[in-house]
This record gives structure tokens, C-alpha cells and sequence, in this order.
């Protein structure tokens, strides 16, 4: 049960009370430390708040991060640890696998920076401009599917989301180069550019739904629930 | 002296062990020089036998000749079903799960039993062997194995008195055969192909880390397949022998000179086959060989692409290809396997040994408690909960890395409701019903508020055994109920195969059946929500035009509910959230004025 140390101070040791700031092992008694007390994915592993991160480092960091904290490792300790170890390395897992996707990480960096802190998983509608790009796309595809068959549309249409990434990718690399010259919070970024990527990451969302529709795939979008 | 693990390969068909000795891996032969041992064992009033001699005695009337037994392992009675045709010996239900009758000994064997009959044959041989006692050992089992038939394996293990340290999969097995993880770094496929099962891997190697990224597979496919493929061709080749062959012996035999035509042919072009009991002539070429079995080779073919894409692999990106088992000799298959992947093939190893050598490898890092090396392994078979309109919605989709949480909010469909039923499922189609139900329990005194006010946490747990671990908590409230569902709940690997092969075969249907359950729940959630909007506010702020308009809308929105086409709600609903977008921003600045102490609105 974990029954828990809702009430201890994060900044000491779980087991030794010593200072442990943020680091993930007690600098006294080595012992591992929960992550969950940290904000957010980027600093559990250990990397900057940015939009763009080099594959190889991200890697890197989750393999950094699974050796410390893997279940393997933590097999003869006692049962506060293992479940420490367990926690941590499940939010390494998660970290990692939403940070991995240039765009999943996007999505969730402008949710952790947005300046006043909206619910999460707020919804997102497409600009009335864009959506009717949407739909006269979704209408010449069809056409497409109806004249040169399936995989011509497929290609047509994965140029189109190629484009739409590319565009992603150049306003995501502006925003991390404002940010660093501006020395500032990235809350100060104006709304424009956060609104542009928003939009632009919608679209495109909407044009891999077409896409998975064409593959006759599923669609793993929003559903409501009861 | 440090402790001696031993590596095991328990396989369908045959198992085997390793070990160790002075930086060499040595595959334990038994007292003949023999490698393998047919994982098959014999029941008869003279005792029990294993391997060679047992499998000598499959066509004796007086024994009991229990072969396969791999593929009951970890699963219930009903689970082994489908199975049993293919069984030439009993399996009868006891408490739902599958044994197996001894009727010398008046007594009933389980599966794990048989698998530490098997066991105990290679722990004797390998204490043989080394003149020492053993104890610890590794095993391994397929990628797709779920926790029940793990959990299987490891009694087996210890039933034939052996400390199992490690349970490890069986492509990650072949990769540290061949020395990967110590400076050899990148994406590798292994393509393992046995008597009668297909594994395809997808693993990733970098500095010591082993990832699986994704797994798999045909289990009724394999080196069996083709020596049934030359004897049917035999048969139409020669109509007179099809009635020879309703007796079980000319099958028997038939099959046997398959095999062996079917080996020679790996090194030589053509063979002659004579069977004179039979009256039998016949000769075969590789090519006729290549011919019949390109069919079952491009079977192989599907798991290998809905792996890669799982995993979001291409090819270019995998740096080359083990293969394991036997049937992988086939030369037509590593032209197969080389044209679709275009890198280096692996073959080096033997791929009837190469599981059990890396199984040895992996005994020898835990015997020095070396920590360079980490295996990452993934979860099967997605997880999720039922939701409105009887529609799955995944939390863990397969082939995620485990351990791993997922946390989703969820909401009430009804003003006023107090409870919610969670039912967790596991599976890939989209339909509740159409998946693999785990687990239910309902989370009760939530406050009653209008639909869709309720905030409700559920969150999944799998620990790094598979473990699964559902809690919903109501966010208002604190209320908050959970269940911990065991691997023995789980499905079978076949079942495995068989959800993710049904969801490929039904995608299409079950897709537009979801959209158009989705598209009307959502839309009927819009109209709710605008339906008492409109009822709240006065003219003052919803001119009679604008209502007018949208409550035109809502109309066609509901007529096209009634219809089958869930785009079309889809459309409807977003027009309808179009033209109250004016009102809802309108509704906005409004209680934003009020909350900064501006002129107040009435309500």
C-alpha cells in the first residue's frame, strides 16, 4: 500500500532525510528517489525544456535514466525501493515515449509552458481556413481514390503531410531560437506563434486521420467517455 | 568459484542447454553427442520416458506420447481448445485448466509438469556434463509469451528442482548469441522460424541496453508446414498413394522422407526419393521445392510488416537479420529474407542452438552480476476500458515499453449519474465485446452533476512482470476504487494472435461502426450541452436570429443521428460548434469581465 509521505519534504531523502534537491540518487545514502516529484517529462529525463531535441541525446538520456531506475536492478531491496523503482521507471517509460514523436512532444510542450495553465487535454479546433483546406483535401482525395486507385491518393496525401511536418519542424526551431536569444520565459513567447503551432499540429492530426481512414486503419482519436 | 547458471531452451519441439565454460559457450550434448532433446515425453506402465526414446514410441498403442506440450503451457482448458485436433493424445478439463491423463499411474499431469520432465532430462545431462550439481538456470520462451505462461515456464523450472533466475525472451536470446550489446550496437530483426511456430522480432541494441520494439508471429507455421507441403505434392504427383496414405503410418512415413529430402535439397539440387514399401519413385528438385514452399514463406511475410510498422521501423533502418530455427536452413528462405531486407543475415550460429547459447550467455552475466547489459521488454496485446456505446478505448497500446502508467480522465454520459462501471479489456479490435474482458468494478458515490462535469482519473499500472494494476478515483469527491488484474486472466499467446489477426481481418467494419458510435455520442453530448445553453440565456445575449440558426442546425444534426454515415454527424456537429462559436466566445469575455470585477451579467 502506499500509504504515503504525502506530507515529506521532496527536497530530503526518502530514507536518510539528507538533502537530495533534484538529483535521482541520495548524494549520502545512495539510495533512488522518486521522480514523480518532478514538473514534467523533460526534467525526468534530465533534458531542457525545448521543442527540438536530437534523437541520439534522447536516447541516450532514457537509457541513462533506465539503468538507474529499472526493476531489474532493484530486485533484492526492500519494498519501499522497488515500488520507488517501479514508479520511476514507468515515468521514464511514459517521458520517453511522448518526448520521442516530434510532434506528441510539441503538443505537450505548449501544454506544460501554456501561460495560464489550462486543463489538460483541452480540445483544439482547426481555424475555420484550415478546416476547409481539410475538407477540400478530403474531397480531392476521394477523387483521386476514385480515378488513379488507393495508393495514388496515399502518396499524394503523405506529400501533403511531408509539407505540413516540414512547416512543424521550421516553426518549432524559430520558437526554441526565440526563446534562447530572449533569455526569457517561454510563457513571454507571444500567442501568435503558440496559436500557429497549435493550429498547425491540428491540421495535421486531421490529415493523418485521413490517412489512417484511407488505410482503412483506426482511429485512435479523441472519444468521449463515460 | 562462482556458481555454474545453465542456459535452456525450452522449445515446441526440441530444447536443449547450455553453458558457459572459460568465455566459451558449450552446448551440452547427451551421452551420445547428441545436442538436442525432442521435447516429448513418454507415459507407460514400464515409466516415464524423455526425448529420443520417447519420441520413438509415438506410434506404440501402449504409451501415451505427449509432444507440444509448450502450446498448453499457462493457459485454461478453453483457452487450449482449438488445439486439441492437432493433439494425438488426451487433454482432458480438470478445474477449466488442460491435463493430461496418466492412466498407468492413475493420476493427471499438468503442462508445466511435462515441460519439468523435459527440464529435469537437461538438468541431468548438464550435471552429467560438468560433474557438478546445477541448479540455477535461465529459460527462455517466445517474445509473445504473456505473464500466465512465464509464470508457467518458471514452475516447470522449478518442479525439475531448478532456481530460474530469469525468464528471457527468445529473440533476445539469439542477439547476445552473437555478441551484441558488448560494442555492437544498432536495429536488428530476428526471423525465427521452428518446426511449427514464426517469431519475428524487432530489437534494438544500444550500449548494453536491449529494447524489444516489437513482436510477432504465426504459431502454426513452420518447418512442419513445408514437409506437409512435399507430401501433398506427392500425393497429386501420385493419386494411387492417397488411399495408402489414410493409414497414419504411410502418413508417418511419407513425412519422414519429406524432412530428409527436404534437408538434402539444402545442399544439393535435386534428390532422389525411393520408398519401395510403398511402390514409391520420385525425384525432387529445388526448385520444385522453392516453388511449394513459397507460399507458407510469404506467409512469414505479414507478421514481419505489422511488426516493422508497429514498431515504426523501415527497413533501412535494420542493420541485419538473425535467423533461428531450424527450418531457416531452407536456402530459399535467406533469399527470401535477404531480397525483402537487403542487409546481413546472421546464420553463422547454429539456429537450432543459437536460443539456448544466448540463454547461456545470460546465465553467465547474472552469474557475475555484470550490469552492463539491461533487457526492455514491451506489453503484447493492447489495454483498455470500455466507454459509451460499448467502444474500447485504449490507455496502453501493444508494444509498449513496460513498466508503464497511463492516466486518462473520463466523465459521465448522464446529468445526475452517481456511478460509473469500469471494464477493463484487453485487445486490439474496436468493439468492447470483441476483446478480452479482464476485469469489472464500478466506482460509486460520485456527486450528482450535470454529464460531463464528473471528473474521473482512471490510471493503469504494468510492472516489469505484466502486471496490471487499475484504479478510477473521482477527482471531487476522493472516492476511489481499483483491482489488480493477475497474469493468469490474461490470454494465451495464440489468443494474442488471433485478437490482433481479427482486428486486421474486421478493421474496416469495425472502424466505420465506431465512427459512427463516437460521432453520435459526441454529438449528442454538443446538443446537450447547447440545448441548455440556450434555455439559460436570454435574448440580451442570444439574438432570436442566432438562436434561429442554431437551432436549425441542431435539427440537421439530429437528423443526421438517425442515419447510418458517422461523417456526416461528424460535419453536423462541427457546423454546430461553429455557429455557436460566436455566443461561446461572446459567453466567455462576459464571465471574464465579471471575474475582473467588471460590469456584472445577469443570469
Amino acid at each position: 500500500m502506499s500509504v504515503s509521505h504525502a506530507h515529506a519534504d521532496p527536497s530530503l531523502c526518502w530514507n536518510c532525510r539528507e538533502t537530495v534537491s533534484d538529483s535521482d540518487i541520495c548524494p549520502s545514502c545512495v539510495k533512488i528517489q522518486p521522480i514523480g516529484r518532478k514538473a514534467d517529462f523533460f526534467s525526468i529525463l534530465g533534458l531542457p525544456v525545448k521543442l527540438l531535441i536530437e534523437p541520439e541525446r534522447l536516447t541516450a538520456s532514457f537509457h541513462e535514466k533506465s539503468r538507474i531506475f529499472h526493476p531489474d536492478f532493484h530486485q533484492g531491496e526492500e519494498s519501499g525501493e522497488q515500488l520507488i523503482s517501479l514508479e520511476n521507471a514507468a515515468l521514464v517509460n511514459q517521458a520517453f515515449k511522448t518526448l520521442k514523436d516530434p510532434f506528441e512532444r510539441a503538443a505537450y510542450y505548449l501544454d506544460l509552458t501554456a501561460p495560464h495553465h489550462s486543463p489538460q487535454g483541452q480540445k483544439t479546433s482547426l481555424s475555420p481556413a484550415l478546416l476547409m483546406e481539410v475538407m477540400e483535401l478530403k474531397e480531392s482525395l476521394e477523387d483521386v481514390v476514385q480515378k488513379e486507385g488507393k495508393t495514388k491518393a496515399l502518396s499524394r496525401l503523405s506529400e501533403n503531410i511531408s509539407a505540413a511536418e516540414k512547416q512543424i519542424l521550421e516553426e518549432m526551431e524559430a520558437m526554441d531560437k526565440l526563446s534562447a536569444q530572449k533569455q526569457e520565459s517561454i510563457s513571454i513567447m507571444t500567442n501568435d506563434k503558440r496559436t500557429s503551432l497549435r493550429q498547425k499540429l491540428e491540421y495535421r492530426k486531421y490529415l493523418k486521420s485521413i490517412e489512417r481512414d484511407l488505410k482503412g486503419q483506426r482511429d485512435p482519436g479523441p472519444v468521449l467517455k463515460t | 568459484m562462482s556458481r555454474t547458471i545453465v542456459g535452456i531452451d525450452l522449445g515446441t519441439t526440441n530444447s536443449l542447454v547450455a553453458v558457459m565454460m572459460d568465455d566459451r559457450i558449450v552446448v551440452i550434448p547427451d551421452a551420445e553427442g547428441r545436442p538436442l532433446l525432442p521435447s516429448v515425453v513418454a507415459l507407460s506402465s514400464a515409466g516415464i520416458q524423455a526425448g529420443y526414446s520417447a519420441r520413438a514410441r509415438l506410434n506404440d498403442p501402449e504409451t501415451t506420447v505427449i509432444y507440444s506440450a509448450k502450446r498448453l503451457m499457462g493457459k485454461s482448458y478453453a483457452d487450449v481448445v482449438p488445439e486439441l485436433s492437432r493433439l494425438s493424445y488426451p487433454v482432458e478439463s480438470v478445474r477449466d485448466l488442460p491435463m493430461i491423463p496418466d492412466k498407468f499411474r492413475n493420476r493427471h499431469l499438468s503442462p508445466p509438469e511435462i515441460g519439468a520432465i523435459v527440464l529435469g532430462e537437461l538438468r541431468k545431462r548438464a550435471e552429467m556434463y560438468l560433474n557438478q550439481t546445477v541448479q540455477d538456470a535461465v529459460i527462455t520462451v517466445p517474445a509473445y509469451f504473456n505473464d500466465a505462461q512465464r509464470q508457467a515456464t518458471k514452475d516447470a523450472g522449478q518442479m525439475a528442482g531448478l532456481n530460474v533466475l530469469r525468464i528471457v525472451n527468445e529473440p533476445t536470446a539469439a542477439a547476445l548469441a552473437y555478441g551484441f550489446g558488448s560494442g555492437k550496437d544498432g536495429t536488428f530483426a530476428v526471423y525465427d522460424l521452428g518446426g511449427g511456430t514464426f517469431d519475428f522480432s524487432l530489437l534494438e541494441i544500444r550500449k548494453g541496453i536491449f529494447e524489444v520494439r516489437a513482436t510477432n508471429g504465426d504459431t502454426h507455421l513452420g518447418g512442419d508446414d513445408f514437409d506437409q507441403a512435399i507430401v501433398d505434392h506427392w500425393l497429386s504427383e501420385q493419386p494411387a498413394l492417397k488411399k495408402a496414405a489414410d493409414r497414419y503410418e504411410v502418413r508417418d512415413l511419407l513425412r519422414k522422407e519429406a524432412e530428409k529430402a527436404k534437408i538434402a535439397l539444402s545442399g544439393t539440387d535435386s534428390v532422389k526419393i525411393s520408398i519401395p514399401s510403398l511402390g514409391f519413385e520420385s525425384t525432387l528438385t529445388r526448385k520444385t521445392l522453392n516453388h511449394l514452399v513459397e507460399p507458407l514463406i510469404q506467409r512469414t511475410l505479414s507478421p514481419v510488416h505489422q511488426a516493422m510498422e508497429d514498431a515504426g521501423i523501415t527497413v533501412d533502418q535494420v542493420d541485419g537479420v538473425i535467423l533461428v530455427g531450424g527450418a531457416t536452413r531452407l536456402p530459399r528462405i535467406k533469399e527470401a529474407v535477404s531480397e525483402l531486407f537487403g542487409k546481413p543475415i546472421y546464420d553463422t550460429v547454429d539456429p537450432d542452438l543459437v536460443v539456448a547459447e544466448g540463454a547461456a550467455v545470460q546465465g553467465h552475466i547474472l552469474s557475475g552480476q555484470r550490469k552492463d547489459l539491461l533487457l526492455l521488454d514491451v506489453t503484447p496485446l493492447s489495454l483498455g476500458i470500455e466507454t459509451m456505446g460499448g467502444v474500447m478505448s485504449t490507455l496502453i497500446p501493444r508494444n509498449t515499453t513496460i513498466p508503464t502508467q497511463a492516466k486518462e480522465m473520463f466523465t459521465t454520459f448522464l446529468d445526475g449519474q452517481t456511478r460509473v462501471d469500469i471494464h477493463v479489456l484487453q485487445g486490439e479490435r474496436e468493439l468492447a465485446k470483441d476483446n478480452r474482458s479482464l476485469a469489472r468494478f464500478s466506482l460509486t458515490g460520485i456527486d450528482p452533476m450535470v454529464a460531463g462535469a464528473a471528473r474521473i482519473e482512471v490510471t493503469f499500472m504494468i510492472d516489469a512482470n505484466g502486471i496490471l494494476d487499475v484504479r478510477a478515483v473521482d477527482q471531487k469527491t476522493g472516492q476511489s476504487q481499483g483491482v489488480v488484474v493477475h497474469s493468469s486472466y490474461g490470454l494465451s499467446r495464440e489468443d494474442v494472435r488471433d485478437l490482433i489477426k481479427d482486428s486486421f481481418l474486421h478493421a474496416k467494419e469495425d472502424f466505420e461502426t465506431r465512427l459512427l458510435i463516437d460521432a453520435r455520442t459526441e454529438a449528442q453530448t454538443v446538443l446537450n450541452a447547447t440545448r441548455r445553453a440556450l434555455q439559460r440565456l436570454d435574448d440580451a445575449i442570444v439574438p432570436p436570429p442566432e438562436r434561429a440558426q442554431i437551432q436549425e442546425q441542431m435539427k440537421r444534426l439530429e437528423e443526421s443521428m438517425g442515419g447510418q454515415d458517422g461523417r456526416k454527424v461528424r460535419e453536423e456537429t462541427s457546423r454546430l460548434d461553429q455557429v455557436t462559436q460566436p455566443l461561446a466566445e461572446r459567453l466567455m469575455n462576459h464571465s471574464v469581465q465579471e471575474a475582473l470585477g467588471g460590469k456584472s451579467v445577469d443570469n
